[in-house]
């Protein structure tokens, strides 16, 4: 994107001489400065060579025409403002470029002031697009220095006040007061959970369907899944629980973003793990079916509210079932898992139910 | 008891990995940049360093340890272990890869800031020994 020229630059393509002169003439004394061209030819190579602010074309040219013109710079430069120049008989062809981008039109034979007029119009109508423009790249660029600044003012001293928050916390410099002890743990139980949902919040806007696109390679469903429950399986075993595995389809490949995948499932059998019976088992099943592969992960714990399904999957909720809400978490592992699944095509979702385990299941689209 | 250099910095950080070594009976020297560290070491001999990978800019740690490590200035003192920091992961979810020129063969090990009293403790005492 070319910034306004100053002074702005103005392209004349006209096939009759006297018209390119007087326009020029003009639109010096008005103080732009004017380049000329006899043919729609001539005139790309202009605008290739030194692009204008504003290009006035006559519609009818021999050779290439100004429709055609029109929409060559409409391809290369589509920020250049065009202005149609016309006679009576091709008022049709200049509604008609209007309708393909052109900025206005002229009809022969016109006034200097309307000449004026509409490149001024012209020239207001570019300057304000550019602004527009701009201020959308600052924002997307606050948007993202936003995100550094979060990741390094907030995460270095949280960092800090945890280390400092351990001397106390490990009683390196002797016992602490019984009635001091709670409290550190407590604030240490808080400060932690702030640091991890500090952290899924800013995994979460750093995902992006693009990253996940780049990212995405062959892999077997079978060393997946292997992949997962060697990881998932020492959380169970903590908890007292078992996991059980079934994987139908041996031979499946995917093709997936495998860390982002691996987190997002891993998400969900911690989550079974979390709020599964005492002693409980964490199935997990996949299995390829004409929509794709699914992956599911059950657990037999209270279940979701059906009044609760459309809304498990929102940033920051939180279930309101009374052993589920007692329970530490972020509020975004859901969302984060169900946004990597979609930005590979597939979904996540809930089978709802009460009092007999939750069942989330991963779908993906076959290769 | 051991001598040892705390490179960090971040006052903080430093305060609290002090306390920590202080308490388990070892002396804690600390030096806020690496320059500082590096001065440091000529002049006290440290039998450790623990050093801060991030501090002024991204990878001013691994220079130091290849400072320590490859030049013929500080060529008495290449021995010195080294416990490196890092608060990447906590910050980003990754951890660095290691440049080969700042590894070294005598096991220097990797902690992740913040860390608890039992591991740093468990870190340097094993690289004491080494």
């Amino acid at each position: 994107m070319s910034p306004l020229q100053d002074p702005a630059h103005i392209l004349c393509i006209d096939d009759d001489e006297v018209a390119r002169e007087s326009g020029e003439i003009l639109l010096t004394r008005w103080g732009y400065r004017v380049s000329l061209a006899a043919s729609g030819e001539a005139g790309l190579a202009v605008v290739e060579q030194d692009p204008p602010d504003v290009i006035l074309v006559d519609l009818q040219m021999p050779g290439m025409d100004g429709l055609e013109v029109l929409e060559r710079v409409r391809d290369s430069h589509p920020d250049t403002i065009c202005i149609m120049i016309t006679g009576h008989a091709t008022l049709q062809t200049a509604v008609e470029a209007m309708k393909q981008g052109a900025y206005d039109f002229l009809a022969k034979p016109f006034s200097p002031d309307e000449l004026k007029l509409t490149v001024q119009r012209g020239l207001e109508h570019r300057r304000l697009t550019l602004q527009t423009q701009q201020l959308r790249a600052e924002k997307a660029r606050m948007q993202a220095n936003f995100m550094t600044l979060v990741s390094h003012q907030m995460r270095s001293p949280l960092a800090a006040v945890r280390q400092l928050l351990e001397v106390p916390a490990s009683q390196a410099l002797g016992p602490l007061p019984e009635a001091y002890q709670g409290f550190i743990s407590r604030a240490v139980y808080r400060l932690d959970l702030l640091a991890r949902t500090l952290n899924a919040w800013l995994a979460m806007s750093r995902l992006d369907q693009e990253g996940i696109e780049s990212r995405k390679t062959s892999e077997s469903l079978k060393e997946l899944m292997d992949s997962l429950v060697s990881r998932a399986e020492a959380d169970a075993a903590a908890a007292g629980q078992s996991l059980e595995v079934e994987i139908q389809c041996q031979d499946c490949q995917v093709e997936v973003d495998r860390e982002s995948l691996l987190e997002a499932l891993y998400n969900l059998v911690s989550n079974a793990v979390k709020y599964n019976l005492p002693q409980g088992v964490v199935s997990l099943r996949a299995a390829e079916g004409p929509q794709g592969i699914s992956v599911s992960i059950s657990d037999q714990g209270p279940g979701v509210r059906p009044e609760e399904a459309d809304y498990i999957f929102d940033e920051f909720y939180r279930s309101r079932h009374e052993t589920i809400k007692g329970k530490p978490g972020t509020g975004l592992g859901l969302s984060i898992a169900r946004k990597v699944a979609q930005a590979h095509g597939g979904d996540i979702t809930v089978q709802p139910g009460t009092g007999t385990g939750a069942t989330f299941v991963v779908s993906l689209p076959c290769k | 008891m051991a001598k040892i250099l705390i490179i960090d910095d971040d006052d903080d950080f430093r305060a609290a990995t002090a306390a920590i070594l202080e308490a388990a009976g070892h002396q804690a020297l600390q030096a806020s940049d690496g320059k500082k560290g590096l001065e440091l070491v000529k002049a006290e001999d440290p039998d450790l360093l623990v050093l801060d990978i991030m501090m002024d800019s991204i990878y001013e740690g691994f220079s130091v340890v290849t400072t320590l490590r490859a030049t013929p200035e500080y060529v008495d003192f290449r021995d010195i272990p080294v416990l490196m920091c890092s608060a990447v992961k906590q910050m980003t979810g990754e951890r660095f890869e290691i440049p080969a020129e700042a590894r070294v063969a005598h096991g220097d090990e990797f902690l992740d800031k913040p860390f608890t009293s039992e591991a740093l403790l468990e870190k340097v005492n094993s690289l004491l020994q080494s």
